[in-house]
């Protein structure tokens, strides 16, 4: 046994003690609180005093915070400690073969800042956001029951959760109208030289990057009834007026339409570099056989356009379904929750009624809902793949 | 194609695309000129387009009411500290996956991709607890912090990354040079155009963030500008002029940026793998 495995074995040593020492703190603590908490409860059974309540719900406070603390820290040394052997242990195994050695330690070491991040604000949290969709949580409820499957249950029977899916589904019913826009804008771009192609470029990659917020203050002055542009527009044409944003049964493609305008640029950016890829000789192939315009969009450009196409549609059907920003802005869900998509409906839940267990529950379905779409779009991109 | 095959645009077709520029450009127009009316003059139909007086005194009065230069001064610690630490982290994963061999280098890569699959809702309250608990809410730290790693960020630095040739490197690792000399030395200045890239978009995605500053500060003087304005647009929600000011002022500093880095915006787009 060389000397490295000995350390290791100290190091597990350290952490078996560790544990008992752990375990028996938290015992101690917590014995000490329920001990305090049973004397109370003596206490209120022949005394009803607002003080001996507010002592017992104090008491309770601190076991909650006793527990969630010692847990949580010892939890945190044991992972580190169990990391620190697995180290020891790779290192003494491997002292044989330096470059290997400083190969994997190197690799590890320049992933782990970024690794330690994500560990702590992304993986850790989708953990607990799990762990809390399984209680009745409020942030500011010192009480926080286990309630297992409750708000799950609570969520797929809830009229509200649903609307909310069905016109979060609905206004992402304009991504492939919005994409046959850019790819339009796009073709029309690459097709023809234009003068001040650069500016025109620019001029629709703008919305895109802009404040959001003031594109919805823009817009929402735009749909004005009564004083707004499009009205006006539309009084040319001899159409409206329209109440836009303030019937029901038109905020949605209000909103809509207005991201359709948003993205239509950067979507139009993308298909043109897109369509820059595609080599000359193809077209000049289809010229040769005789390929009309349309025939040679069919099949030479929108087959070698498939993964652009694919990653436009799928990063923006994701970005859609969490669509919260104009919302928030512009309608606050209304009216009559017409324009209440899930995002904003479980921001209501979180932060306005504090039912965070809920809303967990509900962003846990929303989720398995993107999940769902991502690989069903991989799929069915995947079989059509026969015509490439 | 190329530009052989290209023919001139027929006039049909400019007319179409001026027209097209034009209903992508009217709502910012619209938005200046807005600005500077009176608050009662907006109220007309059909509208009008430039004002009777030129207004100065609204743009002073929407920037003076609420502190926007502290809004503004926020949203740039913000998306500057966001954007240094992304490459900083980025880069580093990115070296790691894309030129040390180690095991479980590709595990542990699609563990990372996986992430971008993960809505930020889900994300929004747990985050919230940890930084309450760290007793991070109001401050730079609850901002920051938890965005300086992107997923995406990684996956384009790797991408780059693996494009670089490898012979410099190799002549760096004869003469004896370690994996951080080899990346601070010879990768980082190779890679200066895609270091540029993920910073500007990196600064302009925490610009436009909304729902995570809205949630993780309290008091105005924490406020980025994004959230800064949406507190203007609900406070003053009859005066359209003043919201416009606001609304101008803060798409300014946007455009200025995006004039000044247009091309790695057009690289950015190019290099997420649109190569098909």
């Amino acid at each position: 046994m060389n000397r490295a495995h000995k350390n290791s074995l100290w190091l597990i040593a350290l952490t078996v003690l560790f544990a008992l020492w752990g375990f028996f703190a938290v015992q101690e603590a917590v014995h000490e609180q329920a001990t305090t908490i049973s004397q109370l409860e003596a206490l209120t059974a022949t005394h009803s005093a607002p003080a001996v309540q507010a002592a017992l719900q104090q008491s309770k406070f601190v076991l909650n915070g006793v527990r969630q603390n010692y847990l949580g820290w010892f939890f945190a040394i044991f992972i580190l400690l169990i990391a620190m052997i697995a180290l020891v242990d790779f290192v003494s195994r491997n002292l044989q073969r330096p470059m290997r050695l400083r190969q994997v330690l190197a690799g590890y070491s320049f992933v782990a800042p970024a690794g330690v991040q994500l560990l702590l604000f992304s993986l850790g949290p989708i953990l607990f956001a799990l762990f809390i969709s399984f209680h009745s949580w409020s942030i500011l409820a010192q009480e926080k029951p286990f309630v297992g499957l409750d708000n799950y249950a609570e969520v797929l029977g809830s009229g509200d959760f649903w609307n909310s899916l069905k016109n979060t589904a609905l206004y992402t019913l304009h991504v492939p109208v919005g994409m046959a826009v850019s790819l339009g804008l796009a073709l029309l771009l690459n097709r023809a030289k234009l003068p001040g192609l650069g500016i025109l470029r620019t001029i629709f990659y703008l919305p895109s990057i802009t404040s959001f917020v003031a594109i919805a203050i823009v817009w929402q002055w735009i749909y004005n009834p009564d004083f707004g542009l499009m009205n006006y527009a539309l009084s040319w044409l001899g159409l409206g007026p329209y109440e836009w944003l303030h019937n029901p049964g038109t905020a949605l493609l209000s909103l809509m339409l207005m991201a359709i305008w948003v993205q239509a640029g950067y979507q139009m950016v993308i298909f043109l570099a897109g369509l820059q890829n595609i080599p000359a000789y193809l077209y000049e192939a289809a010229l040769i056989d005789g390929a009309s315009t349309w025939q040679r969009f069919r099949y030479v450009t929108l087959p070698m356009l498939k993964p652009t196409t694919f990653f436009v549609l799928v990063t923006s059907v994701i970005g859609s379904f969490q669509v919260f920003t104009q919302i928030y802005v512009m309608t606050e869900g209304g009216p009559l929750q017409a324009t209440e998509v899930i995002v904003y409906h479980i921001y209501k839940n979180a932060w306005d009624y504090l039912r965070m267990g809920f809303a967990s529950a509900m962003s846990f379905v929303l989720f398995v809902i993107i999940m769902f779409l991502t690989l069903l779009q991989f799929r069915m991109m995947g079989q059509r793949s026969d015509w490439q | 194609m190329n530009n052989k095959n290209q023919k001139l645009a027929s006039p049909g077709m400019l007319l179409l695309a001026i027209a097209l520029a034009f209903t992508m450009l009217a709502p910012f127009v619209w938005m200046v000129l807005t600005s500077f009316m009176d608050d009662l003059e907006v109220f007309t139909f059909p509208p009008k387009f430039v004002p009777d007086e030129w207004l100065w005194q609204n743009w002073l009065e929407a920037l003076t009411t609420l502190p926007f230069g502290r809004f503004f001064l926020n949203s740039m610690l913000m998306s500057i500290g966001i954007a240094i630490g992304q490459l900083f982290f980025c880069s580093m994963a990115a070296y790691s996956f894309a030129r040390i061999r180690f095991p479980g280098r590709d595990a542990l890569f699609l563990a990372f991709l996986s992430f971008m699959m993960v809505p930020v809702i889900v994300l929004l309250i747990p985050r919230f607890l940890l930084v309450n608990a760290f007793g991070w809410v109001d401050t730079f730290w609850a901002l920051i912090v938890p965005e300086v790693v992107s997923v995406w960020g990684i996956f384009l630095l790797r991408q780059f990354f693996l494009s670089l040739p490898r012979d410099l490197e190799d002549a760096a690792r004869i003469d004896g040079a370690g994996e951080w000399t080899i990346f601070w030395r010879i990768i980082l200045p190779l890679s200066k155009p895609a270091l540029a890239t993920l910073g500007v978009f990196a600064f302009v995605a925490s610009w436009q963030s909304f729902l995570w500053p809205l949630i993780a500060t309290r008091s105005l003087e924490m406020r980025p500008i994004e959230v800064g304005i949406a507190s203007f647009h609900s406070i003053y929600s009859d005066n359209w002029p003043l919201q416009m000011a606001a609304a101008t002022a803060a798409v300014l500093p946007l455009l200025v940026l995006f004039f000044f880095a247009q091309r790695y915006f057009v690289r950015g787009i190019a290099l997420t793998g649109m190569k098909g």
